[in-house]
């Protein structure tokens, strides 16, 4: 089955594999971002500021938790509650 | 088994140790990193159980990653309010990708307190920054650096330069002089203090309203965070009116050639008591032959006092020194209702 990715999933996904020297295989939407070790500390700041500017928001420190941080996915949720 | 995160418990401190000691360019011994163990959380009264003393991540058998948690007791809103500062975040090259783990585990402390990171090298500053940590307020920006023997200075800088250029410039050596100013003969008595007794206790009840967000300084937390082992080779210095403790001054010396003034307190408006003191720090750095000493602006008088003395060069202050607040706690900081010095979160600790 094929999962329909939004625009932001697409975007956000598209900056991980082109930053991060991702293989697409590597990374889809659902996968854990720090448990499966796709980001270090260095990915996780640049992954932060490239959504905050890209999107315009300001994530606060409970956002910021693998809870909602933790996948593409999430991330785009957490996007979308800011915007709506 | 993939990486694991772990609460540190007493059980693994030699192992902890181990890891820290061995950590790439590491040179401080597993005695040195057991050593702050104890002082951290053990001998330190502001922790309790119900605290975690930081996270280790564990690959099978092996400690791979590790990060500190210190609480501190500070007086916030003019109530002792218990804070955490990080320290100490190592993880080894090949498991970097887990590294989040263990500030994401740090930061689980925000809800309702104030996180301190006083120690970040460039990559952790910029992790601070995305967690949205600002530097902590300051009375000032400025530091005033006090030349105490140039010709050990112009050594120094004489060997930080290519070999060929040394014997060039070796000669012009003979054109400093080790400081000689005239000291301002102080009014009051000080004197370096082992241990600190009932009057610093005194001392605080009587001046802790004048901010308030600082430091508890009463004999407890000065003790701790003095007398520990000789690591940073702290010193505490008593400032006495007729015998009774008017204010005080810790300094250290963490590369045994630079004296650094870590904290310094008094009633705000006793400038006999702030002048004294910075008279007592700069014959002590004479005396153990210090390059150079260190003076932040802490509050507008010691400011005034080092200004009008004139006693050397004010300079920028390299700030290192994060915070960061939980929205739920009612604060504005403003340069009077805050008395912050380098003493906080994990500096000299």
């Amino acid at each position: 089955m094929t999962t329909v990715m939004t625009n932001d999933e697409e975007k956000i996904l598209s900056f991980l594999i082109t930053n991060f020297q991702l293989e697409a295989s590597q990374v889809d939407v659902t996968t854990p971002l720090f448990d499966s070790g796709v980001l270090d500390s260095m990915g996780f700041v640049e992954l932060v500021d490239f959504i905050e500017r890209e999107y315009s928001v300001t994530f606060s420190d409970d956002e910021l938790q693998p809870e909602g941080f933790g996948s593409v996915s999430e991330i785009c949720k957490r996007i979308a509650s800011h915007s709506g | 088994m993939g990486v694991e995160l772990h609460t540190i418990h007493s059980e693994i401190y030699s192992e902890a140790a181990q890891f820290l000691a061995q950590f790439p360019n590491e040179k401080r011994s597993v005695g040195f990193w057991r050593a702050r163990f104890d002082l951290w959380w053990d001998e330190n009264a502001a922790f309790s159980e119900e605290y975690d003393r930081g996270w280790i991540l564990r690959n099978r058998d092996h400690i791979v990653g590790f990060m500190g948690n210190i609480p501190l007791e500070i007086q916030f809103n003019h109530s002792p309010k218990k804070v955490f500062s990080s320290t100490t975040w190592r993880v080894l090259p090949e498991y970097r990708k887990h590294s989040m783990k263990l500030m994401f585990k740090f930061m689980g402390n925000a809800e309702d307190t104030v996180l301190f990171n006083t120690t970040p090298n460039r990559e952790v500053r910029a992790v601070l920054r995305a967690f949205k940590f600002e530097l902590i307020p300051a009375y000032s920006r400025s530091v005033t650096v006090i030349t105490i023997n140039s010709p050990r200075a112009y050594q120094e800088k004489l060997q930080r330069l290519p070999r060929f250029l040394r014997p060039c410039l070796a000669p012009f050596q003979a054109f400093t002089k080790v400081l000689d100013i005239d000291l301002p003969r102080p009014e009051l008595q000080v004197r370096s203090i082992e241990h600190a007794g009932e009057d610093f206790d005194q001392l605080w009840v009587k001046t802790k309203s004048v901010y308030a967000n600082t430091n508890i300084r009463n004999s407890r937390w000065i003790n701790w965070y003095c007398n520990q082992d000789n690591a940073f080779q702290k010193k505490l210095y008593g400032c006495y009116r007729e015998e009774e403790l008017a204010g005080f001054c810790i300094t250290w010396n963490p590369k045994g050639n630079e004296i650094r003034c870590l904290d310094i307190w008094s009633h705000p408006e006793d400038r006999l008591a702030i002048s004294a003191l910075v008279t007592k720090m700069i014959q002590e750095a004479q005396e153990c032959r210090a390059t150079r000493l260190f003076i932040p602006h802490f509050s507008r008088s010691l400011e005034q006092h080092l200004i009008e003395k004139d006693f050397g060069e004010i300079r920028p202050r390299e700030r290192n020194d994060f915070f960061k607040m939980a929205k739920s706690l009612d604060w504005t900081s403003d340069r009077d209702s805050s008395y912050f010095t380098t003493a906080q979160g994990d500096v000299g600790l």
